[in-house]
């Protein structure tokens, strides 16, 4: 659907979903598209060109939320009669809707750029492919497996309460995913740089160097590698890849209201924090998570929401405090406060939910040589491959790629596979250092049902953690 | 939207590629209704409905190929601008050094029956309804608050491709999932799904999540180790569809499966046999062609223990120097219909059979440390109970499977002669199944350290 087209919509439906005897409704108009290639060892297996449009609403009736949506103009008075009745049935059985009274205008967002990737043209951006998957090749590396995403999301979104914001989002990623195989051995590693902005971005990744680097750091360790400890206590570093994971996956998830409150019980999980633990401690002072959906050139930047409340920095742990968890305007309402504008939905047919946007552990002082210093004997878990954690967001593992073990304050030898399995509060009570090494991975955060995968930034500086157990099989 | 205006627009695309010189074109066109009831708290959360159609072309020009994909109106000038775009920059991709043609019809497909039922696409009250009779099951079981969902699909979906293939068929399917909580942390998992409406049990998913539940309220402790293990439906719809899917062509050129270089070779006991069959009648993902315009067919990919064919389509087929096995979607060879081969044992005797083991019910979040030796750890819940001389002595808090492929295939020691058709939520790696539970040796599990 050309956009304009898409847009003009947006009136027609907002005139139809009046004459309904709602108590709230919103309309959104998205469109997103992308272009993709996929490399495999140099060669392009194909590229992708996607193109999602339509239209959604959602109303609330008695109390009842009813969603619909739809992608063809012929039927978006079938999609809000739709979206009328599966409200008044939700009101009859379901439970009592309020949503959170924001103050709404009009506005619009965009993220700046000077080369609109989706119009660089396809050679440029194979020939920059290939640069990065060279230093891979040169270095043997068996299997090398490269795709480039470039998209854009177009956002017009109305409500009954006077919201109008129209938004305007451009991103690049890609997506590195190395396997080295020597003998017997193989060994795995995955990047994944992203942002939000113009084609320019990829400039400052120097994925290139970074790709050599991986490289050479697989084959050292299935040349030098050793098994890691098992069962033992110790100090332990991890890196910001790591940080930034555990940022997003054990703060920025639990702190999510709807999981709090239930609402993702049969699925994506419930949390092991609760309302009441508001302002208790759960990590040492020397560690503090940020949400921050306004950081520009992130990869998981807006500045408003898609329910029109515009967004802030969330500070979910201040100084090791609960702080602050993550609302859309229906979990604000049943916790008797303001949404802080988490809600997103991925395209067009999603209802939106509370997500992440850029989660990252705030950087500390300290060099990552001087955490290093500080260790007797240790791990540094730079890198990770396997990771989970359970639904509850409570007790998880990681298991690193790249490793080495630290002794008498300096690196040593590579380690092999160490596992980091630890509970939240363990991991966060034991962290005593944190370094101002702070870096950023994109990565598509999924949840809900339908699943939405939505873009976010992990982040994290290499953290000191003292005195954990390293355990694995 | 009906099918006759889906091959329609599958004609204009079709023709509109070939004018601008395409060599193969694949058009695939999916118009659906979807429903969708979410609960939790034991109440309804939201009512949903989509009503949406997909296409999606696949382009191939002088070796080059093009995956278009929208789900923008069908509008002829918006198309043929889409079509457009994707020609100019597929002329500007290099070309691929292995190539091979869409398979040249004319094809028979298979018939198979049970697989659309017209009450799924006006369907809003019965799946209310069953939310309704899945939270009520669950809390009459003794769950104290039951979350879920109940999905509906209907539509239709048609294929047209310049290898001659013009095939539609009508679908439908409906699906639901209960989760039963007792506390914060005994939960259990139930699951029903069916291409009609009739097929839907919402009574036996809350029932089934409601028990485990309250199973899982009585805590025993278990330390990591390794234990027989036996696992239950939804688990193994999860632990199915990785043995499936990791044998994709496409993986095994990636090198991201164990399977590499394992053709012919023994994967797992004497008991496994795992298969990709969408001919199954009424099964919940049958379908009669693949997105290259093959006739489906049931393929073997391990029998007996022994690894007998990757999946491929076209373009992978042609990397190994062999036939597709009609399993193309649009990039990555899959499978669309698991099943595992039934054994002799019922779920009793499994039971009986474990000695001091483990049952986990559900498994979610499964992780690979390294696809190329299948390393991997997984979240268990809904369920993991401790068993002992044939009964289920209480949950076991903490653990989590950490294992390998493999190793799991190889130890496979007993398999239920029920065989239950499955679907789930956490299905990244997989399609929908048919599993028998499984009992296997020797299964690793950890736990937090701290």
């Amino acid at each position: 659907m050309e956009l304009d087209s898409l847009l003009s919509l947006v009136d027609r439906a907002q005139e139809m979903a009046r004459r309904y005897d709602a108590a709230y409704f919103e309309v959104r108009a998205q469109l997103d598209v992308s272009d993709g290639l996929f490399m495999r060892n140099g060669v392009v297996e194909a590229f992708s060109l996607d193109s999602t449009a339509g239209i959604s609403v959602r109303m609330l009736v008695n109390g009842g939320l009813g969603f619909a949506s739809t992608n063809r103009p012929d039927s978006l008075s079938s999609m809000i009669e739709e979206a009328y009745k599966n409200a008044l049935a939700a009101s009859k059985v379901g439970k009592k809707v309020a949503l959170s009274r924001e103050s709404f205008g009009r506005a619009e967002f965009s993220s700046p750029y000077r080369v609109d990737p989706m119009e660089v043209p396809i050679d440029e951006k194979v020939e920059y492919m290939k640069s990065v998957d060279s230093p891979a090749a040169e270095r043997g590396i068996a299997a090398r497996v490269l795709w480039l995403l470039s998209s854009r999301s177009v956002t017009h979104f109305v409500n009954s309460e006077g919201a109008e914001v129209e938004g305007d989002v451009r991103r690049v990623t890609l997506m590195v995913r190395l396997t080295h195989i020597s003998g017997a051995g193989a060994t795995q590693e995955f990047t994944q740089p992203g942002g939000s902005g113009g084609w320019e971005i990829v400039d400052g990744w120097r994925l290139d160097e970074k790709v050599a680097y991986l490289s050479d750091s697989m084959k050292g360790r299935l040349e030098k590698g050793v098994p890691a400890p098992r069962g033992v206590k110790m100090d332990v570093i991890v890196g910001p890849q790591v940080a930034g994971l555990i940022a997003h996956e054990s703060t920025g998830h639990p702190y999510e209201a709807d999981r709090i409150l239930g609402r993702e019980a049969a699925q994506a999980g419930e949390s092991f924090v609760k309302p009441y633990m508001l302002g208790q401690r759960i990590g040492s002072p020397a560690v503090t998570v940020m949400d921050d959906p306004t950081i520009p050139g992130s990869y998981g930047f807006y500045l408003y929401d898609h329910e029109g409340v515009r967004a802030r920095p969330r500070a979910l742990m201040r100084e090791g405090l609960i702080n602050e968890f993550l609302h859309n305007r229906e979990t604000a309402a049943e916790m008797g406060v303001s949404s802080n504008a988490a809600a997103r939905a991925n395209r067009f047919d999603r209802e939106p939910i509370v997500r992440m946007a850029n989660t990252y552990i705030a950087p500390g002082d300290m060099s990552v040589e001087e955490l290093i210093e500080g260790v007797s004997e240790g791990v540094y878990l730079k890198r990770f491959m396997e990771w989970n954690i359970d639904d509850r967001r409570y007790n998880q593992r990681y298991v690193g790629s790249e490793a080495y073990a630290i002794r008498g304050g300096r690196l040593a030898e590579p380690v092999l596979n160490p596992v980091l399995e630890v509970t939240t509060p363990a991991f966060y009570s034991s962290v005593d250092a944190v370094a101002k090494d702070l870096e950023f991975e994109a990565a598509t955060c999924g949840k809900g049902d339908p699943g939405q995968g939505v873009p976010v930034w992990t982040g994290g500086p290499s953290v000191r953690l003292r005195g954990v157990g390293l355990g694995g099989a | 939207m009906f099918h006759e205006e889906s091959i329609g627009l599958a004609e204009r695309i079709l023709q509109l590629a070939q004018a601008r010189g395409a060599d193969d074109v694949a058009v695939h066109v999916v118009s659906n209704r979807a429903r969708q009831v979410r609960f939790s708290n034991s109440s309804v959360d939201v009512v949903k409905t989509w009503i949406e159609t997909l296409v999606e072309v696949q382009i191939a020009l002088d070796r080059r190929v093009a995956v278009v994909s929208t789900t923008s109106p069908p509008e002829e000038r918006s198309l043929e601008g889409f079509i457009e775009r994707a020609f100019e920059r597929l002329k500007r991709v290099p070309a691929r050094d292995i190539y091979a043609p869409l398979p040249e019809g004319p094809f028979d497909y298979p018939v198979i029956q049970g697989t659309y039922d017209p009450r799924l696409e006006e369907a809003q009250e019965e799946l209310v309804d069953a939310a309704k009779e899945g939270i009520d099951s669950a809390l009459a079981e003794g769950a104290r608050r039951v979350a879920g969902v109940v999905r509906s699909y209907a539509g239709h979906e048609c294929l047209l491709t310049s290898g001659g293939a013009e095939v539609c068929e009508r679908f439908s399917r409906v699906n639901m999932e209960v989760r039963a909580l007792v506390d914060d942390e005994a939960t259990g998992h139930g699951v029903t799904c069916s291409r009609s409406l009739d097929g839907l049990d919402p009574k036996r998913a809350g029932s089934e999540a409601g028990r485990d539940a309250v199973l899982a309220s009585r805590v025993v402790d278990l330390p990591a180790g390794r234990y027989n293990a036996a696992f239950w439906w939804s688990a193994m719809t999860t632990l199915l569809g990785v043995f499936g899917s990791l044998a994709s062509g496409l993986r095994a050129l990636m090198q991201m499966t164990p399977y590499v270089d394992k053709l012919g070779q023994k994967v797992g006991t004497e008991l496994v046999t795992i298969a990709d069959d969408p001919l199954i009648d009424g099964g919940y993902a049958s379908r009669s062609f693949d997105l290259e315009g093959l006739p489906t067919r049931r393929n073997v990919i391990i029998e007996g223990g022994v690894l007998k064919t990757l999946l491929h389509n076209r373009l992978t087929a042609a990397h190994f120097r062999v036939r597709s096995t009609a399993n193309a979607g649009w990039v990555f060879p899959n499978p669309w219909f698991l099943t595992m081969s039934p054994g002799d044992r019922t779920e009793e005797e499994i039971l009986e059979d474990l000695g001091r083991g483990v049952v986990v019910r559900n498994a979610t979040y499964l992780r690979f440390q390294n696809y190329r030796t299948g390393d991997f750890s997984a979240v268990i819940r809904d369920g993991v109970f401790l068993v002992e001389g044939g009964e289920i002595k209480g949950e076991v808090r903490g653990l989590r499977l950490s294992e390998n492929v493999l190793h799991l295939l190889s130890n496979v020691y007993a398999v239920s002669r029920e065989t239950r058709q499955m679907t789930h939520w956490w299905a990244e790696f997989g399609p929908p199944v048919v599993t028998p539970v499984i009992a296997v040796r020797d299964v690793a599990f950890t736990a937090a350290t701290a």
